[in-house]
């Protein structure tokens, strides 16, 4: 009943202020108004001062009181008792006129104005007290008519029931203002909460849009709902579209820890769940425990065990403005009824921003997984061209394996091996690598002993058929049956190899092998088919890689025999000089040149001594350099002069040799008898003279042009005695050309470095060589050829094979050394007569086929010449001649003793400088 | 450089010259040279052996090769060697003199292989 009246009745005191002050401000105006008003009655009626004043006293008070109070209550009270005073005043001014009793009325209204109990309830007892009081004593103040003079309580009564019915109007008026104000303040907090809201999901929206990584997004969207529908929990499940046809839930949890939630599955389209995954709309329950839906599916029947304690549930789907459901957001709180309608709202309105942002984040992984693809793909394309280059640009077969290799490791795969078909037919591992920190240190192993594939293996398999194979997952089983090699399968297993292609190596007669990239377990990397794609693509370019090195090989290796064939092994020894030379071959990758020197002793005893340099490489220039040789041979044993030599080689390879070929060559006599040099020169760099004492010279330039050049040439001979101690050094173009440098200059620095320090054949080889080209390999071949005339002291010793070869010029190097001791002509003869018998009795029986045996000469009063031999002279009477050798021997000589033991033959023979032999016991 | 070339001679005899040193190197190709460079038809043989600055005990068994060889076939063989040459003291050594003639010219030796033919 209380309540229903409170209900009917105004509230009272709940003008806000601003509405309250205008209101309060018309009162006070009004205030003065009746005031003025008052004073102009009181001037009209003639009243005293003193009178107007107590008359009007009350209202200005009663204004200036509501003017300054500073509380809503006094103010409005004090200006309800002074409109109220004016109406009284009034009244009794106009002698109880009933007409001005209507200011009664209107006032009541005004203080109505205020809607609050205290003025008004005051206004209303001040006209009944002022009525019924006044009205009781004064009547005629009151009342200006007889009848209401004579009852003036019946005349209160009735005015004051006018005012009640007043009252009662204005209550309902200030009711009815009161629900209005009321719904406005509703809608106006509504408004601000919805703003509220608004600008939270606003935050939301900007806060996701600036996450483009899903798990991010997801823990976002998680949190802000989790904080703005006050949950306890909240889960955020997604349905992550792989781009590969399949999917897998991602989620984001908050008020939980993830380990929390480890034990459990994805929440499954269960009757609670469902029209959350279903996309249907939000589920709001303020019981979950009570909720129908909740405990029905099987296995758990409501939450596993260790779930968060959930009563309160709300949870809305995520749609993808297409319709898709992308997953789901789900909040939970312990207590009951937690969640309201607004929080499904807000939750809605995360869901939807969730929905935005999850697809972003989608279109941001789609397009990082396509430019991820697209660079993979522009790396790939950018690698098999760098490949392509790196494989062509090498023949040596070792080096085309590591660099195919070494593409592959680490840019595709962990390791890599390489199999090749062997001569014999076997398949084996030829070439290793591996990323160094995963093997812990060595790039590239090749194997110390060659590992056979397995014949039953996944490589063996893959180069018989032809066909690439790609081993995702490799378990220890496979590789045990993959790998039969008892030592390469422990390393393989230490390693653990993950994943691996095996792509065949097709070359141009068949299957040469196969390459096979692998992954290793500690990298986390995989092969897939794009990996087997890439391989096949490389493989393609590292088989004809891999054939032009093979073809290569083959041709080069057939020059490089040629051309060894046609170096000499060694030179030969010849008595009286000495020579040594080098040959340092080209660069690796580069064909065989056609350097190549010669040195061979003429039938008169003289050395030839041969430089040659064929024009171009590889077998063709081997080919000529051996023809040339050989003919260059064959005419200088014939005799011929070295001019002449050179005129009828040009003429041969005019008319025999290949086209286009061009020969530049040194051919020179040497005679060690008489120190007798002739050179002639056809288009090759000059030879050195040097150890003359002089400056070492360069001999024989501008005689000829090159051999094979087609224009008919005369070639000339440039003749010089060589010093005893003196040398000459030959060479090709390699050792003095290089790169930018003129001929000159290193024509002159090979004059400088080649000092008088360096004396010996050896040393000026080495010394050029080691000089001239710094150590360093250059493209081209390089020869040098040096021989030395050597200088014969009062001692001499040769060590020599037993080569008949060597009589000649031993007999003219003895001959010299006599020459130098001032013999006379008998002796020298006799000597070197006897020498011969004794040399040819040690070259014919007194050395095995690797034997040597000596030759010394000194002075000792005459001469002692002793040739001492490692075997015994087999019946060296009993040989036709043999026997005429000794007896040449004994007579020519002053003494002979012929020592034979079992180390062999020693022959002393001694001579006088001068006359006669003397008499020799027989 | 050794070599045995036919370089003047009658119908009934050859003069065949050496040159250079002969010794075991070369003894050989010297011989099958030397013979080779006979005619047939020659009842004499001159060596000229002036030329030749060294020859050694296998050059000297070449010439009594040779020697033995012709005079079985009632040839004769005469060798040049002028008198200063060191060859005549190895010729004396070894016995050669005396069993071929030796002559310090061509004229001579030519002579003395082709005796005045008995008038028959």
């Amino acid at each position: 009943m209380r309540e229903r009246l409170g209900a009917l009745l105004p509230v009272g005191s709940r003008l806000p202020p601003a509405h309250w002050v205008r209101r309060h401000r018309a009162v006070v105006v009004l205030l003065w108004l009746n005031a003025a008003a008052i004073a102009g009655v009181t001037v009209a009626h003639g009243f005293g001062l003193a009178h107007s004043l107590l008359e009007i006293g009350i209202v200005p008070l009663a204004a200036v009181v509501a003017m300054t109070a500073h509380s809503r209550r006094i103010a409005s009270v004090a200006a309800s008792i002074g409109l109220l005073s004016a109406s009284a005043v009034l009244v009794h001014l106009s002698g109880g006129y009933i007409e001005v009793h209507f200011h009664f009325f209107v006032m009541v209204a005004v203080i109505a104005l205020y809607q609050d109990w205290l003025p008004f309830l005051m206004a209303a007892a001040y006209v009944f007290v002022h009525h019924g009081l006044v009205g009781g004593l004064a009547p005629e103040s009151v009342y200006n008519h007889p009848a209401a003079v004579a009852n003036p309580w019946l005349w209160a009564g009735v005015h004051g029931g006018f005012v009640a019915g007043l009252s009662v109007v204005c209550l309902v008026t200030w009711r009815f203002s009161e629900s209005m104000l009321d719904e406005s303040h509703v809608a106006r907090e509504r408004a601000v909460r919805e703003g509220q809201m608004f600008d939270r999901l606003s935050e939301v929206a900007k806060a996701l849009a600036a996450e483009v990584e899903l798990p991010r997004v997801m823990q976002k969207v998680i949190d802000a709902g989790t904080e703005m529908t006050a949950a306890a929990y909240g889960a955020f499940f997604v349905n992550v579209d792989d781009g590969m046809g399949g999917s897998y839930a991602l989620h984001s949890l908050a008020g939980a820890s993830d380990d929390d939630f480890a034990g459990f599955g994805m929440p499954r389209k269960t009757a609670l769940f469902g029209p959350t995954f279903e996309g249907e709309g939000a589920v709001l329950v303020d019981d979950v425990l009570a909720d129908p839906r909740y405990g029905q599916n099987p296995p758990h029947h409501g939450m596993p065990g260790g779930h968060p304690p959930v009563r309160s549930y709300l949870a809305v789907p995520v749609v993808a403005p297409d319709g898709t459901v992308l997953g789901g957001l789900f909040f939970g709180h312990p207590a009951v009824g937690v969640f309201t309608l607004d929080d499904e709202r807000l939750a809605t309105g995360i869901a939807s921003h969730a929905s935005v942002a999850v697809r972003n984040a989608y279109l941001h992984e789609s397009e990082n997984r396509a430019r991820e693809v697209a660079e993979r793909a522009r790396a790939r394309v950018s690698l098999l061209a760098e490949a392509s280059r790196v494989l062509a640009a090498s023949l040596e077969l070792d080096v085309v394996l590591t660099r195919l290799a070494e593409v592959v490791v680490p840019e595709l795969a962990d390791t890599c091996m390489i199999y090749l078909v062997g001569d014999d037919g076997e398949l084996r591992l030829v070439t290793g690598a591996a990323v160094p920190e995963l093997l812990g240190g060595a790039t590239r192993t090749t194997p110390r002993h060659p590992v056979a594939a397995n014949p039953n293996g996944p490589v063996a398999a893959a180069v018989e058929s032809g066909r690439s194979l790609l081993v995702e997952d490799i378990t220890d089983e496979y590789l045990a049956a993959a790998v039969d090699d008892e030592a390469f399968l422990p390393m393989l297993r230490k390693v653990r190899p993950t994943s691996a292609v095996v792509v065949p190596l097709r070359g141009r007669e068949g299957i040469l092998g196969a390459v096979v990239p692998g992954t290793l377990a500690s990298s986390g990397r995989r092969l897939g088919p794009d990996d087997l794609e890439f391989t096949e693509e490389l493989a393609q370019r590292a088989a004809v890689a891999i054939d032009n090195a093979k073809v290569y090989a083959t041709q080069r290796s057939a020059a490089e025999i040629l051309q060894h064939s046609l170096l000499p092994d060694r030179l030969p020894e010849i008595p009286g000089v000495e020579a040594a030379a080098r040959y340092q071959a080209g660069g690796v990758g580069l064909d065989v040149g056609g350097d190549w020197y010669d040195v061979f002793l003429l039938p008169d005893g003289a050395v030839g001594l041969v430089m040659g340099d064929t024009l171009g490489h590889g077998l063709t220039a081997a080919t000529v350099m051996g023809q040339v040789r050989n003919a260059l041979r064959a005419l200088a044993l014939e005799g011929y002069a070295p001019a002449e030599v050179l005129t009828r080689l040009d003429r041969m390879l005019e008319d025999a040799g290949p086209p286009d070929t061009m020969v530049t060559l040194v051919y020179c006599i040497f005679d060690p008898g008489s120190g007798v040099l002739r050179l002639a020169n056809a288009g090759h760099p000059p030879p050195l003279v040097l150890g003359t004492g002089a400056e070492p010279e360069y001999l024989g330039e501008g005689l000829g042009i090159p051999l094979g050049t087609s224009t008919p040439s005369t070639y000339r001979e440039v003749v010089t005695t060589l010093a005893p101690g003196a040398s000459i050094v030959l060479y090709t173009d390699g050792l003095v050309e290089d790169r930018g440098v003129p001929l000159d200059h290193g024509l002159d620095r090979l004059r400088g470095v080649l000092g008088p320090e360096v004396v010996t054949p050896d040393q000026l080889c080495d010394v050029a060589l080691a000089r001239m080209l710094g150590g360093r390999v250059v493209e081209d071949d390089v020869a040098v050829l040096a021989m030395r005339y050597l200088p014969l002291g009062d001692a001499v010793r040769f060590s020599l094979p037993p080569s008949a070869s060597v009589l000649k010029p031993l007999r003219s190097t003895l001959t010299r050394w006599l020459g130098q001791l001032g013999a006379q002509d008998d002796a020298v003869f006799d000597t070197a007569a006897a020498c011969t018998e004794a040399v040819t009795n040690a070259v014919r029986h007194g050395c095995g086929p690797d034997e040597r045996f000596e030759v010394s000469m000194e002075v000792d009063g005459g001469i002692v010449v002793r040739v001492v031999s490692p075997r015994p002279w087999r019946h060296p009477a009993g040989r036709p001649g043999g026997g005429r050798g000794l007896t040449v021997i004994r007579e020519l000589m002053d003494e002979v003793d012929i020592v034979t033991g079992p180390d062999g033959v020693e022959v002393v023979m001694r001579r006088s400088l001068q006359g006669a032999p003397a008499p020799t016991a027989q | 450089m050794t070599e045995a070339n036919v370089t003047a001679g009658s119908d009934r005899a050859a003069v065949v010259t050496l040159t250079g040193d002969v010794d075991y190197s070369n003894v050989r190709r010297v011989s099958h040279d030397l013979r080779s460079a006979l005619p047939d038809s020659a009842v004499g043989v001159v060596v000229d052996l002036s030329g030749v600055e060294y020859l050694d005990s296998s050059g000297l068994h070449m010439l009594f090769e040779l020697h033995r060889t012709l005079h079985g076939e009632h040839r004769e063989v005469v060798l040049v060697v002028p008198e200063s040459s060191p060859l005549r003291r190895l010729f004396k050594i070894t016995g050669l003199d005396e069993v071929v003639g030796i002559t310090t010219d061509t004229a001579s030796a030519l002579a003395l292989v082709t005796p005045t033919e008995p008038a028959e």
